[in-house]
């Protein structure tokens, strides 16, 4: 199955704007293409096999902001595969069932491709004019919501947070829409909070309960927010609801997320073995306790709704 | 004249005269209290002197009472046929009993009178189990089911008891009733058995107030009742009826609590210490099957007065090699900080999300919040319930007060008689028992159903999602 991930590979490298989660779409809808079974029974093995053999490449190589989001598009594009084969009324011709499927795998591919753009016509709205923004992390959804917001005539400040070097990125992003900006380090979040008005993160993946995980430092960021009342907003597209349902910061590691560097670990003059994890953690775990709203593709939602579209999806 | 329809045409009485029921319980207090003093007298005259004051508002009281103790008179002439029943020894629960005769030698039941007015609209409990004190006249209801009658008593005795337990053998008791049935002529199924279920739901509501679990099975029995294709034969009709009933507790118990377990095993890791509280089916499959897995963790069960369900519970965990730990809620608090997990048994989730559990939950689950423990709720989805209950006292269930009352077996020394032993003649003493209360949802973290682990926010989608399903 190295082919599988050979092809992933390549299909991401082709666009760098394009999210992980959409190419790993393209490449599923390739062995939908390729595919010499003739019985959706094996049509769908086959597709699992190609997922699971992603999923493993991937904990081995990335972290959980590649990892959730093509981990919760394939199973969700399997499910919806699955649908639609089984739909299909008993005697119709494989090879029939097949195009049908491929043309329904690239709309669906389409649609991936579409949704940041449609979560920021809904999010832009609440960047008010004259507001002071925090963003923590690199992602793609939140510089949207905010060039669509700049665009729109809104005028606002952002504090970005140096997050291990993503700040620098999107502070460069946004100069270049026009956004004026304040680069800070990520321990200075409580010293500025006080001048915040609201918010905005992005999501690697958001979790069964509407939880988020996240570039780390998310967590104690939107404590902080929490503390101050200050409104918390997530910019993320459905396809990074997964069903993961961490209860604890451990629990997120154990499900293939949150991976530990383990370098820092050489550089502790005293290091305490009982304390797993060893060194730096790349995300965390934050609960929808600290979550006021998400954009979304499918709209504005609270936390408690991403259940509500899961339980619709896998039901 | 029944007990009850005689002490109805009691307060209808006493309503014409003008005065509430408030009145009356107060009145009948009052009239308690006379009889107790006066059976103290050489204790109460012992007391200090009254002060003037003291002594005015007691003949006022005296005066108020001699006034209402002639209407409240007629409603205890009419409401003494209720506890003069002989209650046989021989069908009392089966929570031992060690000094039954000093424990209340007038009425075994609660008296409806004597509760706070906080929680005198719930039932008050009956300890008649029987079925001629059950209100039950053989003579007009003949058309109840030996079965459903069997399965009622049960109820009542607490032999039969928790939520799905009680729901698998109505239904069971149904299917006999059903394959027992004969069609009169001219008569369709549908619209005939809908009306002879009916008061043997009504009887089986009178021994016990039903579960959610219970209340969600009738609802899909009548359902499948009522929508019979009208050309189908008697036999066919009913064999149509069985196949629903036994799909229904097979879907719904046996299958739901295999991919419980299934799912609520991701959630059981190495090192784990677990608490639990009480005893419910799905909670103790869950445990059983983290162990056979090999999972090394530990139990804390927790066990409370009066039922003591965690005492079963942790023998047979510990029997099975399970680690366990076994706890009074009094000491809760030291072991919180140990645990690492708490997972719950439920009667029913309601759909604002709350959790509908035995008695003492809430308590275990806001210990488990304040020190920031994950709670799990373990629960079937033919547990859940539309409905939404914002406290514990709208809509609960009083307990066998008396149950308070037995001497627990400690100390060595069996049947310690209690101190309360002789509450009945107390006016100044009453005992409640409640079965169940609620825990906010936000107490909890996650629900483990069949649907998978989803946050108790979900309850209500799960809920449309299945009547989808049964009704298309």
């Amino acid at each position: 199955m190295t082919d599988v991930v050979a092809a992933f590979e390549q299909t991401r490298g082709e666009d760098a704007e394009e999210s992980d989660a959409v190419a790993a779409i393209r490449t599923l809808v390739g062995v939908l293409r390729a595919t010499q079974t003739s019985t959706i029974v094996g049509l769908s093995d086959e597709l699992r096999g190609a997922a699971e053999a992603l999923r493993e490449s991937l904990r081995e190589t990335s972290g959980m902001r590649v990892f959730v989001p093509v981990n919760a598009a394939c199973e969700v594009f399997i499910n919806y595969v699955t649908r639609i084969a089984t739909d299909f009324p008993v005697g119709v011709a494989f090879d029939q069932v097949k195009t049908v499927l491929v043309q329904r795998g690239e709309i669906f591919a389409e649609r991936l491709v579409k949704s940041r753009d449609r979560l920021a016509s809904f999010g832009w709205k609440f960047v008010q004019d004259g507001s002071v923004i925090m963003v923590h992390g690199f992602s793609r959804a939140v510089l949207e919501v905010l060039r669509r917001a700049a665009a729109q005539g809104r005028n606002f400040d952002v504090i970005v947070t140096a997050a291990g070097g993503d700040g620098s990125k999107v502070a460069d992003r946004l100069a270049h829409f026009g956004v004026p900006t304040l680069l800070v380090a990520d321990a200075a979040i409580g010293y500025f909070m006080e001048r915040v008005d609201t918010v905005i993160l992005g999501a690697e993946g958001l979790t069964e309960n509407g939880g988020l995980i996240n570039h780390v430092g998310t967590l104690p960021l939107a404590i902080v927010a929490r503390a101050h009342n200050k409104p918390v907003y997530v910019a993320a597209e459905s396809f990074k609801f997964s069903r993961l349902f961490p209860l604890t910061q451990k629990e997120l590691s154990e499900a293939g997320g949150g991976r530990v560097d383990k370098r820092d670990a050489e550089e502790t003059p005293s290091p305490a073995p009982k304390l797993e994890p060893l060194g730096s953690v790349t995300s965390d775990y934050t609960a929808p306790e600290y979550i006021t709203l998400m954009f979304t593709d499918l709209g504005v939602l609270t936390p408690s709704a991403v259940s509500d579209e899961l339980i619709k999806l896998y039901q | 004249m029944s007990a009850e329809a005689s002490a109805a045409g009691a307060a209808d009485a006493a309503q014409e005269q003008g005065m509430t029921e408030e009145q009356l319980r107060k009145a009948e207090k009052e009239r308690r209290r006379r009889e107790f003093e006066a059976k103290n007298k050489d204790k109460l005259t012992s007391k200090p002197k009254l002060s003037k004051k003291e002594r005015r508002e007691k003949q006022e009281r005296e005066k108020a009472a001699k006034q209402q103790a002639a209407t409240a008179g007629k409603g205890k002439a009419g409401g003494a046929g209720k506890n003069a029943g002989p209650v046989s020894s021989q069908s009392r629960p089966p929570v031992p009993r060690p000094n039954a005769s000093d424990v209340g030698k007038a009425d075994v039941g609660a008296n409806p009178q004597k509760l706070s007015s906080a929680f005198a609209h719930l039932a008050p409990f009956r300890a008649e189990t029987n079925s001629a004190t059950m209100g039950l006249d053989l003579g007009e209801h003949n058309n109840v089911h030996p079965a459903v009658i069997a399965v009622g008593l049960k109820f009542a005795n607490g032999e039969l008891r928790g939520a799905n337990t009680r729901m698998a053998s109505m239904m069971q008791a149904f299917k006999e009733t059903i394959a027992d049935y004969e069609r009169p002529e001219n008569a369709s199924v549908a619209r005939d058995l809908t009306g002879r279920l009916d008061p043997m739901i009504q009887f089986l509501n009178k021994c016990r107030p039903p579960s959610i679990s219970m209340n969600n099975a009738i609802k899909h029995l009548l359902n499948g009742v009522s929508t019979l294709p009208p050309e189908l034969s008697e036999s066919e009709a009913k064999e149509q009826l069985l196949g629903l009933i036994d799909s229904y507790v097979h879907t719904n118990v046996t299958l739901a609590q295999e991919e419980l377990v299934r799912v609520g095993l991701t959630k059981i890791s190495k090192g784990d210490v677990v608490l639990t509280f009480s005893q419910t089916g799905a909670v103790e499959k869950l445990l059983l099957a983290a162990h056979e897995r090999g999972t090394p963790f530990e139990v804390v069960v927790v066990s409370c007065r009066p039922e003591h369900d965690g005492e079963d519970l942790v023998k047979r965990l510990a029997s099975a090699g399970i680690s366990c730990v076994f706890i009074e809620l009094s000491s809760l608090s030291y072991m919180m900080g140990s645990v690492t997990k708490v997972i719950l048994g439920a009667a029913a989730m309601l759909s604002n999300g709350t959790l509908l559990g035995p008695a003492g939950t809430a308590l275990v689950a806001m210990m488990a919040k304040s020190m920031h423990k994950p709670v799990l709720v373990c629960c079937e989805s033919h547990k859940f319930s539309e409905r939404v209950q914002l406290d514990s006292i709208t809509h609960n269930e009083l307990g066998n007060p008396d149950a308070l009352v037995l001497a627990d077996d400690w100390d060595g020394v069996e049947g310690r008689p209690s101190n309360l032993a002789g509450w009945h003649e107390d006016p100044n003493l009453e005992l409640l028992n409640l079965r169940y209360d609620l825990t906010p949802q936000a107490h909890i973290s996650a629900l483990i159903t069949e649907f998978g682990l989803v946050p108790v926010t979900s309850v209500p989608v799960i809920v449309r999602e299945k009547e989808e399903v049964v009704v298309p």
